[in-house]
């Protein structure tokens, strides 16, 4: 089976096989109380899909994973390589439930950093409002996100997403970098 | 008297939109539930309520451009088949399924997650028809401080944010306390030697004054002969200080070392010996580097701390306070003149600990990232070289030599501009006093050019304590969390504990019996999902079931390893939890998939368990396991040294050790979890005919991955997504055509390796 292959197995994408999803095959839409709802042609009407990234740092844009979550065990129905190949309604939805999945802060300026007894504190702009977070002092705490980002996670486990340190400004990303230092 | 009602599973409605609600005929106090999350589905911060009636769930929100009217979900509670959590990135959904598909009701960020699992678990009772109690018990959150709400790492862990200081400061006291004697005469000891460090520039003063310059007038010391006495006596007291400085310094370092590393030793033991005791659930939450980092390292904070009581900050704290009030004694107007360059020496070491110290923090880092990559290269050569990745290899090296070198510099520059200023500031207090003391001295205005000496000599002693002294809250804090650290293990309550009235099983027979058991180690996420069986005493039962069906963890919760969430484990008809830890740990062996050595001989290590065994029992269960012979292969036989984790042996001569241990052992009910799965057939067929031996008339529970392993047992129980789907010999399990079936026959077609039923068929054939 090629990766161009439908890829099923009576009625149900193959777990083994790679099927990209074009909207030749496929239709994206709302379906009962606003789940997405992914129609593949021949195959079956998909209801209660989440977007998940391949790729979330390298390809943001691309290989888009659309997983139906129906049963105990949930089924990848395909890979989206390139949301734009969409027409604008369906990538609208689609673009809305990775929104949705992935909740994380952009932090956009870093107002003033601090650390006391293993927590950094951290007054933040992020692109949903300010922000006063709390995050303990430790390397699975701060991760890389490319070579340049960082993924912090405070105590309560809510994530905020630095893209790239270069474009702080010099004196934040100091102030940062004096802690996480990684 | 009623249960008091939860405030988090039951919130009043903000009036205005309950007001808005009522319009559209909804009352929000006839729900049962009531609860806000911080989200809206569109993935922004928003409050949004859910609201659970008898016979219907609906999500409030205000009205907005996306969702124009208040009521923005409503489901009734007919159509929903199921309730769950869904987690996201960040945050979670809760979902029903609805018509055969899941829909998001509403979704949450991670501060809400623990607060709609538990909503879940009460719209799934709901969903099932009953109408759940919502009570005050319902917010008790073991995540959350109980003083300041933040989200602990781990239930009942220990808030950070509310540590009290005072209470870290009276239990450092009463460690120290049972050396208090010795801390008395080190903090004497460190008295008499500032003391002793006042007296030289005094003794300048006399010599410069009233020998080398003598004034008549002022009654110095007249002829040549006293004079010379004079210098030999001051220069006998200078060199006897000198002397008696030294002794009693040494004397000092010497208490304070054996004061702090005692406390240290103490401490890491006390340590260890909590660590041993904690559950397995803490070693889940814990990773093994970071407690070796807290009992290795965080306890040596305490010989710091001795130290510095000895003659660190202590020493610093009183030097600054003598030498400023001996500059005073001298002359206050040349004391005040000196005063000034003491904020430059404060503001520049607060600059230079805030500033530049963090940034050695990323040199070291550097480093070992440099290592790591050394490491990684030259560990995997052969792999480097089989892809003909050398050049990516030497960019990625490059990269990070190229990090190292530029944070080297970063701070190298720092302290290149830093390390003059400061030798500058220091310096400049000398010009000051040549200059103003100077002139006091050529016009007599009551300073003596030994008098002007002495200042000097008080002035080199003032200023270095002084920069030292900026340090003192960034350790400080260092000590706190370090001490605090170590606290926090010493204080860990075991999450498994022995029954107050523990029952004893002095001769178990080995009958298991798991009731309506359901567990999960996130207790939100069941593993194991009401399971009920039985094994009776002999029994052979193998386990079987996809990775991750909760096939090791039914063994966890019999070994007590884990405490079930429901329901109950029994053996020979008690409750695990009732039964005494070392009657269970006794009745109950197991043999696990990666067997764990230590480092020692072959025979202290199968007599782990067993100390008092003698060498006939060590040899007995050794030729039973099948290692008699390959352990006399070694020169030193049983007692051969094996590295950590078994260096030096084969995985399978490692598994047989490790079986002559559970054998010598001898506990009633024998766990043999993936025993084999690590080892080739070869040794797999060693294995099996020593477990034959050892599982006679042994009640024994075996899992593994290679189903032909287990064709031979009583009953087969198989295991899927944590519930047991079928059970039965090896012949009806096949004949049942299930997911057994299925298993066999994927193991079959996939398998190239021969088999060890093929092997057996195979030795047997002439």
């Amino acid at each position: 089976m090629t990766a161009a292959d439908p890829g099923t197995d009576a009625g149900q994408p193959s777990p083994t096989a790679l099927r990209f999803l074009t909207p030749e095959i496929c239709r994206i839409h709302l379906g009962t109380h606003e789940a997405l709802h992914v129609t593949v042609k021949g195959e079956r009407i998909y209801g209660g899909v989440y977007a998940a990234y391949a790729f979330p740092v390298a390809h943001p844009d691309e290989y888009i994973a659309l997983i139906h979550t129906g049963g105990e065990e949930e089924v990848e129905i395909g890979i989206i390589r390139d949301l734009s190949e969409f027409p604008d309604a369906d990538a609208a939805l689609v673009r809305q439930a990775l929104e949705r999945r992935y909740f994380v802060h952009t932090i956009t300026g870093i107002r003033r950093v601090g650390w006391k007894y293993g927590f950094v504190n951290m007054d933040v702009q992020t692109d949903k409002g300010p922000a006063d977070i709390l995050i303990p002092w430790r390397h699975d705490r701060a991760f890389d996100y490319g070579r340049r980002g960082k993924v912090l996670i405070d105590v309560e486990g809510n994530r905020y997403l630095i893209p790239d340190l270069e474009e702080l400004p010099v004196r934040q990303r100091e102030e940062f970098q004096r802690y996480i230092y990684w | 008297m009623a249960p008091s009602r939860s405030e988090l599973l039951y919130r009043e409605v903000p009036p205005d939109l309950a007001a808005l609600v009522r319009l559209e005929g909804v009352d929000p106090d006839g729900a049962w539930l009531r609860t806000d999350t911080d989200l809206s589905l569109a993935g922004a911060y928003e409050q949004v309520f859910l609201l659970v009636f008898e016979d219907r769930l609906m999500t409030l929100g205000r009205p907005c451009e996306r969702w124009p009217k208040p009521v923005r979900i409503h489901i009734p509670r007919g159509s929903i088949k199921e309730v769950r959590t869904r987690q996201g990135v960040g945050g979670g959904f809760l979902e029903a399924l609805v018509d055969g598909v899941y829909v998001e009701v509403l979704s949450y960020s991670n501060a809400r997650a623990d607060l709609f699992h538990k909503a879940a678990a009460k719209l799934k009772a709901w969903v099932a028809g009953l109408t759940p109690a919502v009570t005050a018990e319902d917010d008790y959150n073991p995540r959350k401080c109980s003083k300041c709400g933040m989200t602990l790492e781990f239930k009942g862990d220990i808030c950070r944010r509310c540590i009290d200081r005072g209470a870290v400061v009276s239990r450092v006291i009463r460690l120290i306390r049972p050396y208090a004697g010795w801390a008395v005469l080190m903090i004497a000891i460190l008295l008499a030697v500032i003391g002793l460090q006042m007296v030289p520039p005094r003794l300048h003063k006399i010599l410069v004054d009233q020998v080398l310059v003598p004034l008549l007038e002022e009654g110095g010391v007249s002829d040549a002969g006293t004079r010379e006495l004079w210098l030999l006596y001051l220069v006998a007291a200078l060199v006897g200080i000198l002397v008696l400085r030294n002794v009693l310094n040494s004397l000092n370092g010497r208490l304070s070392s054996y004061v702090g590393t005692q406390i240290t030793t103490d401490m890491r033991e006390t340590v260890l010996a909590r660590l041993t005791r904690l559950s397995v659930d803490y070693y889940d939450r814990h990773s093994v580097g970071q407690l070796i980092s807290r009992a290795g390292y965080d306890t040596a904070v305490f010989n710091e701390l001795v130290r510095n009581v000895a003659g660190g900050f202590l020493a610093q704290i009183i030097v600054v306070i003598v030498t400023g009030a001996m500059l005073f004694s001298i002359s206050w107007k040349l004391a005040l003149w000196t005063l000034l360059p003491a904020p430059l020496v404060i503001l520049a070491s607060t600059f230079y600990w805030r500033r530049v110290y963090p940034r050695y923090f990323r040199v070291w880092d550097a480093h070992s990232r440099l290592m790591n990559s050394l490491n990684s290269i030259l560990s995997g050569i052969r792999v480097v070289k089989a892809f003909g990745q050398e050049k990516r290899e030497e960019t990625r090296y490059a990269r990070s030599n190229r990090y190292v070198r530029d944070s080297a510099r970063r701070v190298e520059y720092a302290t290149s501009i830093f390390n003059p200023t400061m030798s500058m500031i220091f310096e400049l207090g000398g010009p000051i006093v040549w200059f103003v003391g100077g002139r006091d001295v050529v016009h007599g205005e009551g300073l003596t050019l030994g008098g002007l000496m002495a200042f000097l000599a008080y002035l080199g002693m003032f200023y270095g304590p002084l920069a030292h002294m900026t340090q003192l809250t960034d350790w400080m804090t260092r000590f706190f969390t370090a001490a605090q650290r170590t606290f926090e293990i010493v204080d860990t309550v075991p999450q498994i504990t022995e029954s107050a009235e523990p029952k004893r099983l002095p001769q178990p027979q080995g009958a298991i019996r798991f009731e309506n058991v359901t567990f999960g180690y996130n207790r939100h996420e069941p593993v194991v999902k009401g399971v009920s069986f039985e094994v009776r005493p002999g029994e052979h039962v193998g386990i079987v079931g996809k990775s991750g069906s909760g096939k090791t963890t039914l063994v966890n919760l019999l070994a007590r390893f884990y405490d079930v969430d429901e329901g109950r484990v029994l053996i020979d008809g008690l409750d695990v939890q009732d039964v005494g830890m070392d009657d269970l740990r006794r009745t109950v062996g197991v043999v696990l998939q990666e067997p764990f050595l230590f480092r020692g001989t072959i025979y202290a290590n199968i007599t782990y368990g067993q100390r008092e065994a003698t060498a006939e029992e060590v040899l007995a269960a050794s030729k039973a396991a099948n290692a008699h012979k390959f352990i006399m292969r070694h020169p030193l036989g049983y007692d051969t040294y094996i590295g950590e984790r078994g260096a030096g042996l084969s995985g399978g001569e490692r598994q047989r050790i490790s079986i002559a241990r559970a054998l010598l052992y001898d506990p009633r009910i024998l766990v043999l979890d993936e025993a084999t799965s690590n080892v080739d057939t070869e040794s797999e067929q060693l294995i099996q005919e020593a477990l034959a031996r050892v599982t006679a008339g042994r009640t024994t529970i075996a899992i593994a991955h290679r189903l032909s392993t287990l064709k031979n047992s009583d009953r087969i129980l198989v295991i899927d997504k944590g519930r047991i789907v079928e059970h039965g010999t090896h012949e009806q399990l096949l004949a049942l055509g299930g997911l057994y079936h299925r298993l066999v026959k994927i193991q079959t077609e996939l398998s190239r390796e021969p088999s060890v039923d093929a092997l057996a068929l195979r030795k047997k054939r002439p």
